[in-house]
């Protein structure tokens, strides 16, 4: 969860330093980011509403690194693309140029579905769930974990919610969300390896070329369907409430 | 470990159960650890689809009914029951897995629910500091050392291992409620506690299986992804159980786009 309007929370106080993260600072960060999800829900809404948590977390996550986390060896693989072609200068360039488009492509895409996802789980009723941030521990050089929880209604155990954030210069960022233990960005990754690996098998299976620069662009179209009949459910909804 | 982790998956798929995955400390990136956990791919995307259908046409709708009706601090009791008459199964294998704390903790939890919360409706152990958690023998052979052996998706018993079904078996026998039915040959009871079980979780994280299902691109890999991650945690719940997910390290990639390029940038 997370997002936008990093002046909104240098304004707010929420100053953190930029190297080694702090975790008083962290657990900070987390519990006024909850808060203001939950205020959020709580006093917005409808497109409003979305709006405001799109801007949270659109500035709350590191969506390149997440994003390049998701790719892994995929993206690494890019790199042999460039053997599939004959040693001409011209066509190594344009293919070139294809890779770099595709990795930016794929990146806004998926910055919009990482966004689609933590709007589709944080924007609903929080009437009697408390969120807490209650400890935090340092991660790698500058990394930190903040432990929180969120306390239920229907009689569902507190979910547990460990947040991976990194210091930035642009302030602390999201790099992941464990929901009871379970990472969304691994398992992100491991969906992604399903959807590479099958388009990457039938690419060869057709005698293709660029299987893995083919396979990336499966994957971002994908996302990008998702996300469109996301908005397309979102837009229906706000029609059948107006 | 938390009963969520438990019934999310016993839902999701139509009902996860337990198992774990043979190595713990793995951190897999991908296709290859993939091959190599889910051998049966095929066969299991057919049989989650099964699942899936039957999910849609009868679990999903009755669950739905359930939450739309029935009130809210009822739903809350159910629910603190069902859990309540498991606790017996959590106890045994705190002990099995050598955590007496926990065992202790759970024997008075379901000695004071069953007195004073009536039976379990009401989880009053919980507001004197004892929380729920829930432990089962599938976690017990992993905390052993059993390796859990390949991921199988299979008709309505859903995402599971070998050495998950050898502990839910193993679990049925440890449960007095089921000894009780058995020894009075009222065997039907037990399927009814297993159909209102079902029923009762698929409603409690219905937004959360719809919003999982909802945006995921590839919906069998998310939910294996999920489960594998689930019994990875579960097993090392009382060690180090923040290793085993990806550190801020993982996301710090040594190469940048510019690299992939080469000299072709």
């Amino acid at each position: 969860m997370i997002k936008k309007i990093s002046l909104f929370w240098i304004l707010l106080g929420l100053s953190i330093s930029s190297g080694a993260a702090s975790t008083d600072g962290a657990i900070q960060f987390m519990q006024k980011l909850g808060d203001q999800v939950i205020q959020t829900t709580q006093t917005k809404h409808g497109e409003e509403k979305r709006q405001a948590l799109r801007d949270i977390f659109e500035n709350s996550v590191h969506h390149t690194s997440i994003a390049q986390f998701v790719l892994g060896k995929a993206r690494r693989a890019l790199k042999f693309v460039f053997k599939e072609v004959d040693d001409l200068e011209k066509e190594k360039q344009a293919l070139a140029h294809d890779v770099k488009n595709s990795l930016e492509e794929f990146y806004k895409i998926y910055k919009e579905s990482v966004t689609r996802t933590y709007l589709s789980s944080f924007d609903r009723d929080y009437k009697d769930e408390v969120f807490q941030a209650t400890h935090a521990k340092q991660d790698g050089e500058d990394g930190v974990v903040v432990y929180s929880t969120l306390d239920r209604k229907n009689g569902a155990p507190p979910l547990n919610l460990h947040w991976v954030l990194k210091s930035t210069e642009g302030g602390l960022k999201i790099l992941d969300l464990r929901v009871e233990g379970v990472s969304q960005a691994e398992k992100e990754r491991d969906e992604a390896a399903s959807i590479i690996r099958k388009h990457k098998d039938q690419c060869k299976q057709d005698g293709g070329k660029f299987c893995d620069l083919a396979a990336l662009k499966k994957l971002t179209d994908d996302h990008k369907t998702l996300n469109d009949e996301w908005k397309k459910k979102i837009r229906g909804e706000a029609i059948s409430v107006n | 470990m938390k009963s969520y982790r438990f019934y999310i998956f016993f839902v999701l798929a139509f009902l996860g159960g337990c198992g774990h995955n043979s190595d713990p400390s793995s951190n897999k990136d991908s296709v290859e650890s993939i091959k190599n956990q889910d051998p049966f791919e095929p066969f299991n995307r057919k049989m989650f689809e099964f699942n899936r259908v039957l999910d849609g046409l009868i679990l999903e709708p009755f669950a739905n009914v359930y939450r739309n009706s029935v009130h809210e601090n009822a739903q809350r009791s159910i629910s603190s029951f069902l859990y309540n008459l498991a606790e017996p199964v959590t106890l045994a294998n705190d002990f099995l897995q050598a955590k007496k704390d926990r065992g202790f903790e759970t024997f008075s939890r379901f000695m004071i629910n069953t007195t004073f919360g009536l039976f379990g409706l009401f989880d009053v152990a919980e507001k004197l500091g004892l929380p729920r958690h829930q432990e089962d023998f599938g976690q017990t052979l992993g905390i052993w050392g059993v390796p859990s052996g390949p991921y199988l998706v299979l008709p309505l018993i859903g995402s599971s291992t070998p050495t998950s079904l050898v502990g839910r078996t193993a679990d049925f026998y440890l449960s007095p409620y089921n000894y009780y039915m058995v020894h009075y040959k009222k065997r039907q009871y037990i399927y009814v506690r297993l159909g209102v079980e079902t029923l009762v979780r698929r409603a409690q994280y219905a937004d959360d299986i719809k919003n999982f299902r909802e945006n995921s691109i590839d919906f069998y890999a998310a939910v294996r992804s999920f489960y594998l991650q689930n019994q990875k945690a579960q097993i090392q719940d009382t060690t180090d159980r923040e290793s085993l997910a990806p550190g801020s390290d993982a996301f710090n990639l040594n190469d940048d786009d510019a690299d992939i390029l080469g000299e072709f940038k």
